[in-house]
């Protein structure tokens, strides 16, 4: 039983930074079309900020994520300034192709800055362990599973209760008639780049401390959370945090019973199978609502 | 919208090309002059280094050519090779990216070096082994043997000559460690999905089932940038040790969730429990009971030569010098000597002289002669760790000779 709760809370916490990862790119390509590739950089930057808070202002653990989440806001409104919004009239792939050399300037910056070498960040509330059903679980993974539901119900509330989260969606679900209602695209695109990439920066403050971080360390988390987008259909909110979720929970319980070998390819396994089943994903109601 | 998808996937494939790719333009470390070495016999002897200095890749590190500049420096200032001053050219390459390799083989060829010191990974052998041979420099990686490079390996050529101890006899040793001298009989065997990862890993298990033993919980692999290692440390946990071959990051997750869950006993690992210790990736109970096998250990090696080469770097960076620095040192020095017992600078006569080549005064192995797989180094360390971060040599093990390939 303790194997089994372990297992469970760890599929469990990598399902949850999988979700604010996939959240991140899902959210920002429903309102303005763009697939960011450098979404995965940005994970790693925000985790190098938290880093940089810590070591050279001295600042606490939390303080210094609140720091770093706040600086990839403002990381992502830049980005859109510079590789999106001159380009919004061009083909999508042109901005796609923007956001491949944003990624490499980005991991550029941050090698100049930071260098190369493996950095430790350390865990928003200690480093200690509780127990759970006989089972020690990490409270770093406890304190991501309880922030991601946190951030899960207020990007809920955001697009369904304020005026920015609806201006979003509308100019999500239709570009041409938002505008026409008297949607400001500019804003409300500025507002998502920055939403997305605060996103990015909460995953990297959050899953570094399980691990060390360089310069590589987001992009591998972005392509498997982009298998979890891809299983929940790439469409509601809901759908992309079940499909992270399941990511998680197979790659980890499945993959620690049966074909442990094959652990790291079951994401990947889950997408040929859904893809198969539900081309859609498993929530998607065939529209393109957050 | 199925064009779209085509295209983003094509987008993502070239993402992950160019995230190994930031630089393969060729950077200097000497006075640029260059020099047709194998043409002019009394002008400079151009050694050209294959790798990166900080900036030009995600794992660019300047141990290297910090290692090698000192080796040249060394060398010039006591008069060169046989009176010809010695010149450092670096051209950049990337472990991560073999098209890099390739080309800055190509353009190291291009300057007619006497020799070349690097690159760093057995897939950059892999990738440029052709190219080597072709060229008939004799080349000097610092990345450990890997049994497909050796000589008469399936991805080797005969100009390549290894600074590094061969992968699999430091794993044998590590595993000869655990079982004859700790005497455990329930070891774990964990490790990277990948080639060095799997090299380790088989070894591993190959060194057990020689020892009339199986490894605990069967063979575990996980990805290089596994950031949760759960499932490893669970299967393991009623080992008495771990063998965990991988890479720096993966190595301090699976330390730290020892601990988390419990778990006290020995992780061996190999050139990456450095990098783990220096940089704090993992820290106090967790590293209190790891074990490295390794070639070297500057700063707690007590020759002469190492002892010089730490001072000269301290001085010079005020830091400590890696295993990394040492053998990049080292190369250089074999080169120089292969020069100089061969009478001249031109390639073909180094590459010759290299099978007799012997070196005494190294900064990581204390000597240093070819076998018949090119193996120059055959020094083994049992490096053990201490909660605050020190180390101790266990045992030093001198390695047989390996035997050429039958690839």
């Amino acid at each position: 039983m303790a194997r089994f709760v372990a297992l469970l809370a760890s599929g469990i916490a990598t399902g949850a930074i999988l979700a604010v990862v996939a959240l991140g790119f899902v959210v920002l390509h429903k309102a303005t079309g763009v697939v960011n590739f450098a979404h995965g950089d940005l994970v790693t930057l925000g985790a190098y900020v938290a880093l940089w808070a810590g070591t050279d202002l001295g600042l606490g653990p939390v303080p210094a994520a609140l720091l770093a989440v706040a600086a990839l806001f403002g990381v992502g409104v830049v980005i859109e300034r510079v590789a999106h919004a001159p380009l919004r009239k061009r083909p999508a792939m042109t901005v796609v192709v923007a956001t491949l050399a944003a990624a490499l300037v980005l991991r550029g910056l941050v090698a100049l800055w930071q260098g190369s070498t493996p950095r430790s960040l350390p865990p928003l509330l200690g480093d200690g362990t509780v127990r759970i059903a006989g089972a020690p679980v990490a409270v770093q993974r406890i304190v991501i599973v309880a922030v991601v539901a946190v951030v899960l119900a207020g990007l809920a509330f955001t697009f369904t209760r304020t005026s920015a989260g609806r201006q979003v969606r509308a100019l999500a679900a239709d570009p041409e008639a938002a505008q026409m209602l008297g949607v400001r695209t500019r804003g409300a695109s500025m507002l998502t780049f920055g939403l997305s990439a605060a996103l990015a920066g909460l995953a990297g403050v959050l899953v570094a401390p399980l691990s060390a971080v360089d310069l590589g360390f987001g992009f591998g988390l972005m392509v498997t959370a982009f298998a979890g987008a891809v299983i929940g259909g790439f469409g509601n909110l809901g759908g992309v945090a079940l499909g992270a979720a399941v990511i998680g929970i197979v790659q980890q319980v499945v993959g620690g019973y049966v074909l442990q070998d094959w652990a790291p390819a079951l994401p990947y396994a889950v997408i040929l199978v859904i893809v198969l089943l539900r081309p859609a994903g498993v929530l998607s109601t065939g529209g393109t609502r957050l | 919208m199925k064009k779209t998808w085509g295209l983003l996937a094509a987008a993502a494939l070239a993402l992950a090309a160019c995230g190994g790719q930031d630089a393969d333009d060729a950077g200097s470390g000497g006075n640029g002059s260059g020099g047709n070495a194998s043409a002019d016999e009394s002008g400079p002897i151009t050694i050209a280094a294959l790798w990166e200095v900080s900036g030009e890749s995600d794992v660019a590190v300047d141990d290297f050519q910090r290692g090698a500049e000192i080796a040249v420096a060394a060398l010039n200032e006591a008069g060169g090779i046989d009176g010809r001053e010695v010149v450092l050219e670096r051209f950049a390459a990337s472990p991560l990216d073999p098209a890099s390799t390739a080309t800055a083989v190509q353009k190291a060829l291009d300057a007619e070096p006497s020799a070349m010191v690097g690159p760093l990974v057995a897939g950059q052998i892999q990738a440029t082994s052709a190219a080597i041979e072709r060229g008939g420099v004799p080349v000097i990686p610092i990345g450990n043997a890997d049994p497909t490079v050796i000589a008469g390996g399936d991805s080797a050529s005969d100009h390549v000559w290894f600074v590094n101890s061969y992968i699999p006899a430091l794993v044998d040793a590590g595993v000869d460690y655990l079982t004859e001298d700790l005497g455990l009989t329930e070891i774990g065997v964990i490790g990277t999905d990948e080639p060095f990862g799997q090299t380790g890993v088989e070894q591993a298990i190959a060194s057990l089932d020689e020892a009339g033993l199986e490894p605990v919980g069967g063979e575990q692999l996980y990805a290089p940038d596994a950031t949760d290692l759960t499932q490893q440390v669970l299967a393991v946990e009623s080992a008495e040790a771990v063998v965990n071959w991988g890479f720096p990051n993966p190595i301090a997750v699976q330390l730290n969730q020892l601990v988390q869950n419990d778990i006290a006993i020995p992780t061996l690992t190999g050139p990456s429990a450095p990098v783990v210790v220096d940089n704090g990736l993992a820290e106090g109970e967790a590293i209190d009971d790891l074990l490295a096998v390794m070639t070297c250990n500057p700063g707690v090696d007590e020759s002469d030569a190492s002892t010089a080469f730490v001072e000269a770097y301290e001085a010079e960076h005020g830091a400590t010098p890696s295993s990394n620095a040492a053998l990049a040192h080292d190369a250089v020095l074999i080169a120089a000597a292969a020069i100089s017992d061969a009478g001249s600078s031109d390639p073909a006569a180094v590459q010759e002289a290299m099978a007799d080549v012997e070196v005494t005064d190294g900064a990581c192995a204390e000597s240093y002669a070819a076998d018949e797989a090119h193996v120059l180094n055959h020094q083994i360390q049992i490096v053990a760790y201490a909660a605050d971060g020190s180390s101790t040599t266990e045992k030093v093990v001198e390695g047989e000779p390996v035997a050429r390939a039958d690839g």
